[in-house]
């Protein structure tokens, strides 16, 4: 019985230190240029990104925390209000809503990405050397969900050869994974026969790209930046400023400057 | 006036509001537009009948196991394998369901089940099946193993002094005693499986129409902001689960009353 009770009354005194600590991790002021930076990060920046904030860091002291999340799911949490300062998103329309909500307090377009379609050692063997051998018997093919962005410029590009109904109807689309690093993992592991993906990713991960598209199939794809209104405005702006001046971490990728 | 215990003044309101309030929150965020949507697509009757299917089997192979795990602990569990087993068995539970996804989809690919089809097992619905398996099974084993316990080890022995081999005194002395840990296995398989995603899309297939499930269909749709199509689909799902619960428990009931009469 006195133990319930010392139990009870210890778990209290626990929480109340707890409460007592959060708030005081609210209340305590830092100096504004210090200010640590909440950026939200479409995950296939994540390799370039987490050198460049790790570079920043050493430079200037200043901590970015980086959520990488697909680029619709990070919308969403921003939308919903969650706190951000920085965001990068994979598709520029993404920000255009978000500013339509007014969230946004300053946007531009960041860099180019272009569709390609690799090939993995199978494939290969298979002689797949462009989008139309995919309607061949026995091929299986990767093409992201449409819920990822990447997902609807591979459907796009299928759509604008023609190939999207024939595929469709002869089953060859086996697989429709959630995220752009999934298709590439299954291509190198030679799960499937070839798989749609940006070209950043097809480096990242060392594939055979056979096939580039351009944006006359795939439509504009445009990795956008956005800085949030309501928080840490001016610690954004600076980190922003600092990853376009290191912009040759992102274009060893594959990636093209926008401007 | 009886005294209220302070557990009763804890749970009450921290259940309601934890566990109710959110489920309450979907299904009164059903709307008019996201049902027509939604139950005019075909799409999504295809990934209700794949649900049911494959959560249905993947729930009886859980049991199935882990009515073997059950079989080891009385019987042997003195065994290498049973320490194996009840060391690895939660295993799942604890790996994060992309690499349980990605796990899968190497073990049962084409690269090692190669013989079996163009893709091996994966991509189709007997990978479905394969994982909800791999992330509903722990609970059902845990279920069966806790109950397994209860049971009076006095029964067994009697059972096999009266000749009983040990697999013949599991079929007819253990079996129907772990009636209740049965049906609250599969219901907890069954369950689990209906909500996983992560693992059925990286080693399902995810294919619209051939191989999605409603977790998926769910989760797609509120990537493509189709909210009010997921919520419908979602209050769908919980009525789904909702539903067989009950089933199961009437079935619960009139079984235990007839047990009563006799």
């Amino acid at each position: 019985m006195t133990n319930t009770k010392r139990f009870f009354g210890i778990m209290g005194i626990i929480l109340i230190i707890g409460f007592l600590l959060m708030a005081g991790c609210t209340s305590e002021q830092k100096s504004a240029e210090k200010q640590p930076v909440n950026a939200y990060v479409a995950a296939g920046l994540k390799k370039p990104m987490d050198v460049v904030i790790a570079k920043y860091a050493n430079e200037t002291g200043i901590t970015v925390t980086p959520n990488y999340g697909p680029s619709g799911g990070l919308y969403t949490q921003i939308s919903q209000g969650q706190p951000c300062d920085l965001y990068y998103s994979a598709d520029y329309a993404l920000i255009e809503k978000l500013g339509k909500e007014g969230k946004v307090a300053e946007s531009e377009k960041f860099m180019k990405e272009f569709v390609v379609m690799t090939v993995s050692k199978t494939g290969k063997a298979k002689g797949i050397t462009k989008a139309a051998d995919l309607t061949k018997e026995n091929i299986v093919v990767a093409v992201a969900d449409p819920s990822a962005p990447v997902g609807v410029y591979s459907d796009n590009v299928l759509k604008n050869l023609n190939l999207l109904d024939t595929l469709n109807a002869k089953g060859n689309i086996k697989t429709r994974p959630s995220t752009v690093n999934q298709v590439a993992l299954m291509v190198q592991s030679d799960e499937v026969d070839a798989g749609f993906m940006y070209s950043s990713t097809a480096v990242l991960y060392k594939l055979d790209t056979v096939e580039k598209y351009g944006y006359d199939l795939s439509e504009e794809i445009i990795f956008g930046d956005a800085i949030i209104k309501g928080g840490n405005q001016a610690g954004a702006k600076a980190f922003r400023d600092y990853v376009r001046q290191n912009s040759v971490e992102f274009t060893q990728y594959g990636w093209e400057m926008y401007a | 006036m009886r005294k209220v215990s302070i557990w009763e003044v804890l749970f009450i309101p921290l259940f309601f509001f934890l566990i109710i309030f959110p489920i309450l929150a979907i299904l009164g965020n059903v709307t008019v537009e996201g049902m027509t949507l939604t139950f005019g697509d075909p799409v999504f009757w295809i990934a209700v009948r794949n649900t049911l299917i494959t959560a249905f089997l993947a729930a009886l192979l859980g049991v199935l196991l882990a009515l073997g795990f059950g079989y080891f602990y009385i019987f042997h569990p003195g065994t290498v394998m049973y320490r194996i087993a009840d060391f690895m068995n939660d295993l799942p539970i604890a790996l994060p369901h992309t690499v349980a996804g990605l796990a899968l989809l190497l073990a049962f690919g084409r690269n090692v089940m190669g013989f079996v089809g163009p893709t091996g097992l994966a991509f189709t619905l007997v990978a479905v099946i394969l994982a909800m398996f791999f992330v509903s099974y722990p609970l059902a084993a845990r279920t069966i193993a806790s109950a397994a316990e209860e049971i009076d080890k006095e029964l067994i022995s009697v059972a096999r002094k009266l000749g009983d081999s040990p697999p013949k005194a599991y079929r007819r002395g253990v079996i129907p005693l772990l009636d209740e840990a049965i049906f609250s296995a599969f219901v907890l398989g069954f369950s689990r499986s209906l909500s996983e995603f992560a693992a059925v899309i990286m080693f399902g297939g995810n294919v619209p129409g051939m191989t999605q499930v409603l977790a998926s269909y769910v989760f797609t749709k509120v990537e493509e902001g189709e909210v009010s199509m997921a919520v419908t689909a979602s209050a769908f799902c919980i009525l789904l689960s909702l539903l067989l619960v009950l089933v199961l428990r009437m079935r619960g009931w009139s079984h235990a009353r007839s047990a009563q009469s006799a």
